[in-house]
């Protein structure tokens, strides 16, 4: 019963916790979603921000290299000139209207700088494909300006060309340096921004090499990627990422924050559900005492009523059994006397079997005795009262050999059987009782013509103090302790009572263990 | 103002040198060989030296330099401190209206201290005493950082330059020599020059060379963190006696005289005309373009235009565009003991200076290439050369290029040493082909504790 109890108070305390404690992990969990999502959102923004800021640098670097190309001219001196000292753009170029090359001027080779002819080396795929200014490539449809990207040599290189009435001028930028301005545009990392927290924002070219970072780290080996995109065109090989470090997640605060609040209600929760839970302790374990109290005392009632009834049984069967002149009218008198007492004995019998193992103090005493003849016992002692009642009694004893067992469990366990039978299934008018000897074990079957016992009731009928609520149990006394003690000690003798199903009323089975013949005297 | 002037060089000159003199520059246009045998056609050098006067002291042109600094995890302990002691030390030779900008890099950048006047000396000095090492080597932002902090007071009345200091391998963003020798480039033709310090022996000194080239600035390597200082004061002390900037050198070959090449510098030639630049002009140093040429056979007797020149630059002392001109011409003669004593012993010497120089870039080749044999070979020829050249034009200075040589013929072998010796070589390799001073003493031999 008490581990019972405290097993039942702990999962009341544990259940609720466990149930909003998980409640809560998952709200953190959602939370931290949350957080994660506007986090990842806010740093998207600073990525297009960034994005933004480069491509305004990428127009700022355009304009001026657009302004060193004009005003537009033909001139191989001025073109010259422009690109020795252009520190934007490596080599101007000139385009006829045909595409052809018109400068650095590829007809005369003699006049080619060493320069002139790599740069035309350099470049000898977009004249030939002759996509400039054509609105191919990367180059936007239509327009009078475009870029035009392509690769060689370390990577990407940008040529930047307009047009004007006659031709198409082009200048190949200086990559290390626009991107140099690019770089010195960007943010510092003293100046980063606070939220980056312990992250960087990284610039990557197309292999995925880092061009420029910023931002602090903790620990630069220990990163995860967050967010990343490319830039828009004409850098659309770049991308930026931003990375966080390992050890922080991301808004950590923030969940830390949630769970500042959460961790505090589930304490306080769990200490109103303790509370909860000790006081039904209290007042299950109040209850209990007084019931053990109360059983205490019918006990001890009992054993007072036990040595009285003993004597009343006894001087009565002596004068039923004693000479004197018949008169039928003291016999019967007698016999009444006789079956009450045995009755009562039997009900004392239960209450201190049943007393004793709530104390666990049942014990055995085995001893060798023939099961039939404690039966007939037993059903003797009820003959009086089956007759009153009119129920015939059908024996089929085959258990007539000796055996060691405790033929006080036998008996008991017949007479409340037995007595079952005379209260609940009088109206069966048939009672039998069988007994075999099996393989060490002895069985019996009482069984009756009876109303029966429902299917749902089939299992409670063994558990203490119940009894089945109909108009049959109406009126009728009983303690309810009857079949669970019965139960009971045929389990302690290594047996069982089991209702067998099927059949017109009840039929319990009993089995019992015996102990090998004349084994422990 | 300009002034013009005609002189002889020679005592015994047979013809008159054009010479464009302006204060505070000097542009001397000189051949190798004045006088030319009449017979086939001859192979000369023409050199067009710019010689910065020995102007009055206190006078300079306001400076505006970003002072870049690797503060990569290799820079902790000493060289830091160093670095960090030798920045402070040169702020000091700054007056109030020089401009500054420190600018700190490692995974990622720092602009430490944003380009402003030296007013605030002491939060200056306060934000570089503050440096902490640790992470990767993100050179290139770096760069790019301390040009936008130079950009911003970008004047052509200024001296603008970067200072950059690396111990390591740049490691984040572009990285390779080319690469930087563009970004070099840019920068140089924006006015901003570009001085290298490789420190230590593990940074790369193909990139630090090539950029210092493309940006006509300095390269030091400083093997002691102890001789930063020095590498510092050497830099900020030819950024103080900058007396012309931007200067724009037009050769023009005459007719019959064709431009072979150019020796050490970057030039364009475009069929008769030869364009180069330089950032900077030094007070009391010669700098010069070298153009070989091939001039056409002429008639003994007779002399013959070579080319005419066009400088033009700002004087930083009267902050003012300036121009200088000048000529050149040979005359041609059947006698070889005339062309012999005709010869100009200065131009031979810097010619051989030159050509030693592109010698021992294919010497380092070799040795890249892994041919040590090849290599230890090229060097001693080369040394051999520089010893017989030596002798042969009485300048013992050549002599000190070919120990030089030797020197690196004997290091090919162990490839600690080769490493050493590849990065001295290179430094010379700058300072020769942009003719920038050697770092002033200590020398990096000098053991300091």
């Amino acid at each position: 019963m008490k581990p019972r109890l405290t097993a039942v108070l702990l999962l009341i305390v544990a259940a609720p916790l466990a149930i909003v404690g998980w409640l809560g992990a998952r709200v953190v969990r959602d939370e931290q979603a949350v957080v994660e999502h506007r986090f990842q959102e806010l740093i998207g923004g600073q990525l297009r921000a960034v994005d933004a800021a480069i491509a305004t640098s990428l127009d700022a670097y355009r304009e001026r290299v657009l302004e060193q190309m004009r005003p537009f001219t033909p001139d191989r001196a001025e073109l010259r000139r422009r690109s020795r000292e252009s520190p934007l753009a490596i080599q101007f170029y000139v385009l006829g209207a045909d595409g052809k090359v018109e400068f650095p001027p590829v007809d005369s080779p003699g006049d080619l700088a060493a320069t002139e002819r790599e740069a035309l080396r350099r470049t000898a795929q977009i004249w030939d494909g002759g996509d400039l200014g054509a609105g191919a490539g990367e180059s936007e449809t239509g327009s009078e300006t475009g870029w035009k990207a392509w690769y060689w040599g370390n990577g990407l290189q940008m040529m930047l060309w307009t047009r004007d009435a006659n031709r198409i001028h082009a200048a190949e930028i200086n990559r290390t340096r626009l991107l140099a301005e690019l770089v010195g545009a960007l943010p510092e990392t003293d100046a980063a921004a606070p939220e980056l927290a312990d992250g960087r924002i990284r610039l990557l070219d197309a292999t995925g090499a880092v061009l420029y970072q910023w931002g602090a780290l903790e620990d630069e080996d220990d990163v995860r990627t967050a967010v990343r995109f490319p830039l828009r065109a004409p850098l659309n090989a770049w991308t930026l990422e931003y990375v966080s470090g390992g050890g922080a997640a991301f808004g950590s605060a923030v969940t830390g924050g949630f769970l500042l609040t959460l961790i505090p209600s589930l304490a306080l929760l769990g200490v109103v559900v303790i509370g909860l839970a000790y006081y039904f302790y209290r007042e299950q374990s109040r209850e209990a005492r007084e019931a053990e109290q109360r059983v205490s005392f019918v006990n001890q009632v009992s054993h007072e009523l036990k040595t009285p009834l003993t004597n009343i049984r006894m001087y009565a069967e002596m004068l039923e059994q004693g000479p004197g002149e018949a008169d039928p009218r003291m016999a019967r008198y007698l016999g009444v006397i006789v079956s009450e007492s045995q009755r009562l004995s039997r009900l004392i019998a239960n209450v201190l079997t049943f007393s004793r193992k709530q104390h666990h103090a049942l014990n055995l005493r085995f001893e060798d005795a023939v099961p039939d003849d404690v039966l007939r016992t037993a059903v003797e002692h009820f003959r009086p009262a089956l007759e009153a009642k009119g129920l015939a009694v059908e024996l089929d004893l085959r258990a007539g050999e000796s055996r060691r067992f405790d033929p006080d469990v036998l008996g008991q366990i017949a007479a409340n059987l037995v007595s079952n039978v005379e209260k609940y299934a009088a109206a069966g008018e048939w009672l039998r009782i069988e007994s075999c000897l099996r393989d060490g074990t002895i069985e019996i079957c009482v069984e009756d013509r009876g109303p029966g016992i429902q299917e749902r009731e089939r299992g409670r009928i063994f558990e203490p103090f119940y009894r089945i609520h109909n108009s049959l149990t109406e009126g009728v006394s009983g303690t309810g302790i009857g079949l669970s003690i019965s139960r009971d000690l045929a389990r302690l003798h290594g047996g069982d009572v089991v209702l067998e199903p099927g059949g017109e009323g009840a039929r319990f089975r009993v089995i019992l263990q015996c102990q090998p013949e004349g084994g422990a005297a | 103002m300009k002034q013009q002037s005609l002189r002889l060089i020679f005592a015994g000159a047979l013809l008159p040198l054009a010479i464009g003199f302006a204060a505070p520059v000097r542009m001397d246009v000189e051949v190798a060989h004045p006088v030319l045998l009449s017979g086939g056609p001859q192979k000369t050098y023409v050199r067009v030296a710019l010689t910065g006067a020995a102007a009055d002291r206190g006078l300079r042109a306001p400076v505006n330099v970003a002072i870049v600094l690797d503060r990569s995890g290799s820079m902790s302990g000493r060289k830091i401190e160093e670095a960090k002691r030798a920045a402070v030390l040169a702020l000091d030779r700054l007056r109030d209206d020089d401009i500054v900008s420190v600018v700190t890099y490692e995974s990622t950048v720092d602009v430490l201290v944003p380009a402003t006047r030296l007013y605030e000396r002491e939060s200056i000095r306060r934000a570089i005493q503050r440096i902490q090492p640790g992470g990767s080597t993100a050179l290139f932002g770096g760069v790019s950082k301390g040009a936008r902090e130079l950009r911003k007071f970008l004047d052509r009345n200024r001296v603008n330059t970067m200072l950059l200091l690396s111990d390591g391998l740049a490691n984040v963003g572009p990285r390779s020599p080319g690469e930087l020798a563009q970004l070099g480039a840019s920068l140089g033709r924006e006015g901003i020059t570009v001085t290298t310090i490789g420190l230590g022996l593990h940074y790369n000194e193909d990139l630090m060379t090539r950029l210092a080239l493309a940006s006509d600035g300095n390269h030091f390597f400083v093997e002691e963190a102890g001789d930063l200082e020095a590498a510092f004061a050497t830099e900020f002390g030819d950024a103080l006696s900058a007396v012309a900037q931007g200067v724009s050198i037009h050769l023009r070959c005459a007719p019959g005289v064709r431009p072979v090449r150019v020796l050490g510098r970057d030039a364009a030639i475009n069929g008769q005309s030869v364009h180069a630049t330089m950032n900077q002009v030094f007070r009391d140093q010669s700098r010069y373009l070298l153009v070989e040429v091939e001039v056409a056979p002429g008639v003994a007797g007779r002399s013959r235009p070579v080319a005419s020149v066009t400088a033009g630059f700002r004087d930083l002392t009267s902050q003012s565009d300036a121009e200088l001109r000048g000529a050149a011409s040979v005359t041609y003669t059947n006698s070889s003991s005339a062309v012999e004593s005709g010869r100009n012993r200065d131009v031979m010497v810097a010619v051989t200076t030159q050509v030693a120089a592109e010698r021992n870039q294919v010497a380092t080749a070799l040795r890249d290439e892994g041919k040590i044999e090849q290599a230890r070979e090229a060097f001693r020829q080369n040394s051999e050369f520089l010893e017989e050249r030596a002798v042969e034009l009485a300048a013992p200075a050549l002599r000190n290029d070919a120990e030089a040589s030797r020197a690196a013929g004997r290091s090919v072998a162990d490839e600690a040493e080769w490493n050493r010796s590849r990065k001295i070589q290179k430094e010379a390799d700058v300072q020769m082909k942009s003719q920038r001073a050697p770092m002033a003493a200590p020398k990096k031999t000098q053991e300091r504790d």
